[in-house]
Order: C-alpha cells, then structure tokens, then sequence
C-alpha cells in the first residue's frame, strides 16, 4: 500500500515494520564475513534504518534523508536494512522510489548485501555498499523535484532461497547546502551552471 | 610535457638524452584524413610512451573551432582511429570545474588546435583526472573502447539526418586511458585520432547523450560474483526517443554488461526481447551502432553489470585493500579507474531526438 498526495504516516507490507525504538547494540567491526541469520524456514523480517554511528534511528515516515555526494558525483542516499531468517551470504537488495502521487517509478537499483550477525541477533550489512543505495539526482526528465518532496521508498529484500520481504516508507529526500537544489529540481538540464541557481529551487506538487 | 605530435618527444629525448624513455615507434597502423573546415575538424592526442604494467590517463582541453561562421557546428560521424592498447578514449562538453581545470593543464596541441593538458599519468589517488565526480554534469559527446590490431577504427555514422550539436568555442574534454599490461597490452605507444565531420544537410535531429554509472560497487574475493542493475530515466515524457548507440564499460573483474529499453515501470530486469546490448570482454567491449531501439514515453535503460573476481595482475591485493574505503582487507575492488585496481559499471547511451537535455546517472 502507498501513501495517498499529502497523507502522512509510515506504510509497510508484508515485513516487520520499521522499529519504534532506536537500536543501541553496536554494529561489529569488520572482518569481513557473512552468516545464516536466523530461522531460514521463518519468515524473513527486515528493518530501516538511517545509515551512521550507533545507535542507529529507524526510518520513520516523512523522515527526511540526507543526500550526499558520492564518488562518482550527483547525489544519492543510503539506507541500512538489517534483516533476520536469512542467508547473509547470498542476499540482495532491490530499492525503489516511487512518486506518491503517480506511482511512477523514479529510480530503482539492485545490489548484492553482505550480512553477518549483530549482537542483537539480527543481520547488518558488513559494510557501506551493502547498504541499499538510491541514486537521485540528477534525474534528467522527470517532473517532480527530488529534494524537500516526499517519495515512497519500497526495498524488496532476498536470498538465494527465495526467501524475501517488503517494506515501504514515505521519506523525504533533502539536499544538504551547495548546488544539491539545483542539481535535484525538476526543471534542471545537464550542462546547467549550477553554481548561480537560486536556494529554494520552484515547489512541485501532486497534480 | 606534451608538444606536438612525435616532433615535441623527440626535442626532448635530443635534449635529456638517457633521461627519458626513447620515443614509441609510431607504427600505428592506421591514418586519418586531416580535414579542413568545409570538411569538420581532426583531433590528435599522442603519441606518447605507456611505461609496461602501468597505466596512462591524460585529460586534454580544446575548444570547438568556429568553422561556421559562429553558427553552431553539426557533426554527422566520428570517426576515430587508436593504437592498440586504449582502455578508453571518452570526449566530453566541459561544464562545472570542480578540480579537473582546463587552465591549469600544460598548453599542448591536438592536432592544429591549441590545447592543454591534465596528466593523470597512473596517479589516479590524486590526479583530478581521475576523478569522475567532476564530469558527472559534463555532457558527453562520443566515446571509443576499440582499438583493435587489425582494425583500430571507430567509424560511427549517425543516422540520417542525425547530428551532434557543438557550438564554437565550447571546451571539450578528451579523456584518453590506456592500459600496457599482459591483456590489454600497448606495444606501439598511445596515439588517438579523432575525425569530426561536419553535417551539411539543412535542420538536423540533435543526438543526446546519456552518460551513467553505478555506485559503490564492491567486487571481493570472498563474495566473487557479484551482480549490480540500475536505471535511467531518458527524457521522453513527451516524445518517445530511440536508441542508436551504446556501449558499456567496465574493468578486469567485468564478465557480462547487458542493456534493456526500460519501459519506466517494471522494477525487475526486463524482458529478453528489450535487450539491445551485451558485452562479455572488458577489454575490447563492443559498441554497437545503427541500432533502433524504441524507448516508450516515461521509460529509459537498465543494465547489469556481473562480475567473477580475479587477483591483480600487475598490483596487489595489498595496493586493491588500501584503496577500500571499508578497509575489509579482502582484496574488494571498488569504484576507480585503474583497471587493475578498481572497477566501473558505466552506462554510454547515444539517443534521438535529444529533445530537453543529455542525462547523467548515477
């Protein structure tokens, strides 16, 4: 189920939802390895949560999130998936942004999540790439800003058993200072000097 | 330090005498038309040694020749010609300087066009060169990864009435990458030609470009086969835009890139029948040309990119750990332009009619 234009509240499907509460147990430090997390012949249960230092803070909905500049330039944002009743050692992560008003499908990747078992006995991704990831600016051709707008966030998660589970939460990408408005607002062009853009960008909204 | 072709190294090595590597023997193997102005205009780059079991990445600036009495300049086919031995050569529209700056290159020429120079040379820790972040809103203009023995030449024709619009003046940025080791392996130096021709026909349909890549990708020797898919939008919410072109890039670990049409929906991959591109050589990927793939209002491309982790041929695993950001001490080769210590999953799609803007992804 999504949001309807302009409700708020979290939405989850099939999944455990987003916990209520923050997550103090530390995350293990690396080496690098994997587990089976978990009763795999249960269902698997998966978690959101802002990616950084413990203790973590779950997505909750309207949350904004925090766009960053990644190696490769633009502008991304992570979240961190832990998950249970899995196999950590062959595990994916599929993460779709949707428009809430349209549906329409804004941007969508796949990645493989290597997980190992927390303290707390759930799966935690070993490390930044294993975290789901959403590219989003720029977005050349699309009609709607991808700053300060909210979004559905749907992060379908899997093992190789075909073991997998869904959740969604509206988020509110939002650019930190810089050229971030520019390079997200709908009305942006490659090629752009965004350097002379003005702050606040032009509001979309659902039609 | 870069002169004019083959005349400015050997100034030098007259000059320095033992001090430098003597000039590569210029036995390209190929030869390109120099074209006047009715014609279009030549680019040369090179030639200049690849040290062995090093890599070379040269970032060149020069502007557009007005060679249209200012009127914006419309070109029809590319033709480029490479020695053996190019992991890339990839042309693009200067934009935001962030830290890659034409005017703090060594001036050089390409070809009778004044121009400078960035040399990256194998310091891609430091060298904006090898910094992709700086060209993620640089438009791209035409690329090659071919540079073959027997037939060192790109000739891409656009389709009829197809043109790319450069304007006079605009800076362009030629990237040129080579690679001299056992498998991609540069015995005649680095010389790149590049031969723009000049559309004539009246009202052309303006080329886009897209231009995408995958972030944080992460192949390592305990996980070894990975896979990474993503999207990008093409500007078609009005008007439906075909594909003509593409090709895909990615480094030693790189076993299969495959391209669909996305039809701007569908989260999973698509259907066998939108497939229009598959690599399965990282070192000669194709480019597959003259094709026409249909892109629907609102959709776009997919790709996957699958990998089987492999040791470092000339490096070591200690050199592909300290360049981890995660510092797993697995030997995980992450984003980053050395093709024997990092890897891409990059996305070169050529479109018509450009309609709104070239794109980049990421």
């Amino acid at each position: 189920m999504l949001l309807g234009c302009g409700s708020r509240g979290h939405q989850v499907g099939d999944a455990s939802a987003p916990p209520d509460t923050e997550v103090d147990a530390p995350i293990d430090t690396p080496p690098r390895h994997c587990d089976v997390i978990g009763d795999v012949s249960q269902p698997v249960e998966i978690q959101l949560f802002h990616p950084g230092i413990p203790p973590l803070a779950p997505v909750q909905a309207m949350d904004p999130v925090a766009l960053y500049v990644p190696a490769q330039g633009g502008y991304v944002f992570d979240v961190e998936v832990h998950a249970r009743n899995i196999d950590g050692c062959h595990f994916s992560l599929t993460t779709v942004l949707r428009d809430p008003c349209t549906s329409q499908v804004a941007t969508f990747e796949t990645r493989p999540s290597v997980m190992h078992l927390n303290a707390d006995g759930w799966g935690v991704p070993n490390g930044e790439s294993d975290e789901a990831e959403v590219p989003s600016c720029p977005h050349i051709g699309y009609s709607h800003n991808l700053h300060n707008e909210p979004f559905v966030l749907e992060i379908t998660a899997a093992d190789s058993t075909s073991h997998q589970a869904f959740a969604s939460v509206t988020i509110v990408p939002t650019c930190p200072e810089g050229i971030c408005v520019c390079n997200c607002s709908a009305d942006y062009t490659l090629g752009t000097n965004c350097l002379t853009y003005p702050d606040a960008g032009v509001p979309t909204s659902c039609p | 330090m870069m002169g004019r072709p083959l005349v400015g190294l050997l100034l030098l090595a007259a000059a320095c005498g033992d001090n430098l590597r003597p000039a590569p023997d210029n036995s390209d193997g190929w030869t390109l038309a120099d074209l006047d102005d009715s014609e279009g205009f030549s680019l040369r780059v090179g030639p200049f040694e690849v040290p062995p079991n090093h890599e070379v990445q040269n970032c060149y600036f020069v502007r557009v020749p007005d060679i249209n009495n200012g009127q914006p300049v419309w070109i029809d086919r590319v033709l480029i010609a490479m020695n053996v031995g190019s992991h890339h050569m990839n042309v693009f529209k200067v934009n935001t300087i962030l830290g890659l700056d034409p005017r703090l290159g060594t001036p050089t020429w390409l070809g009778d066009y004044p121009a400078s120079v960035i040399e990256g040379a194998d310091d891609y820790q430091h060298s904006p060169c090898w910094n992709s972040a700086n060209w993620a809103d640089w438009p791209l203009v035409a690329n090659s990864q071919t540079a073959l023995a027997d037939n060192p030449y790109t000739d891409w024709k656009l389709p009829q009435n197809v043109a790319i619009q450069l304007q006079p003046g605009q800076m362009l940025m030629v990237q040129s990458h080579y690679v001299n080791s056992g498998d991609q392996p540069t015995p005649n130096g680095a010389h790149v030609g590049i031969n723009f021709y000049k559309h004539l026909a009246p009202d052309p349909i303006e080329l886009g470009t897209l231009f995408a890549t995958q972030q944080k990708i992460r192949i390592c020797r305990s996980n070894p086969t990975p896979s990474y898919s993503g999207v990008c939008h093409l500007p078609s919410a009005v008007t439906p835009v075909t594909i003509t072109a593409a090709n895909g890039h990615f480094h030693k670990r790189g076993k299969e890139f495959d391209m669909y049409v996305w039809d701007g929906v569908t989260t999973s991959q698509p259907p066998a029948a939108s497939q229009f591109y598959q690599s399965l050589t990282w070192n000669e990927p194709p480019m597959m040309r003259d094709l026409s793939a249909g892109v629907p209002t609102g959709g776009g491309v997919y790709w996957n990119c699958a990998y089987q982790w492999a040791p470092p041929e000339y490096a070591t695993c200690a050199d592909v750990d300290a360049k981890d950001p995660e510092q797993a001490g697995d030997c995980c080769y992450t984003f980053g332009g050395s093709t024997d210590i990092g890897e891409h999953c990059n996305v070169f799609v050529y479109y018509y009619p450009r309609t709104t803007s070239d794109v980049f992804c990421n």
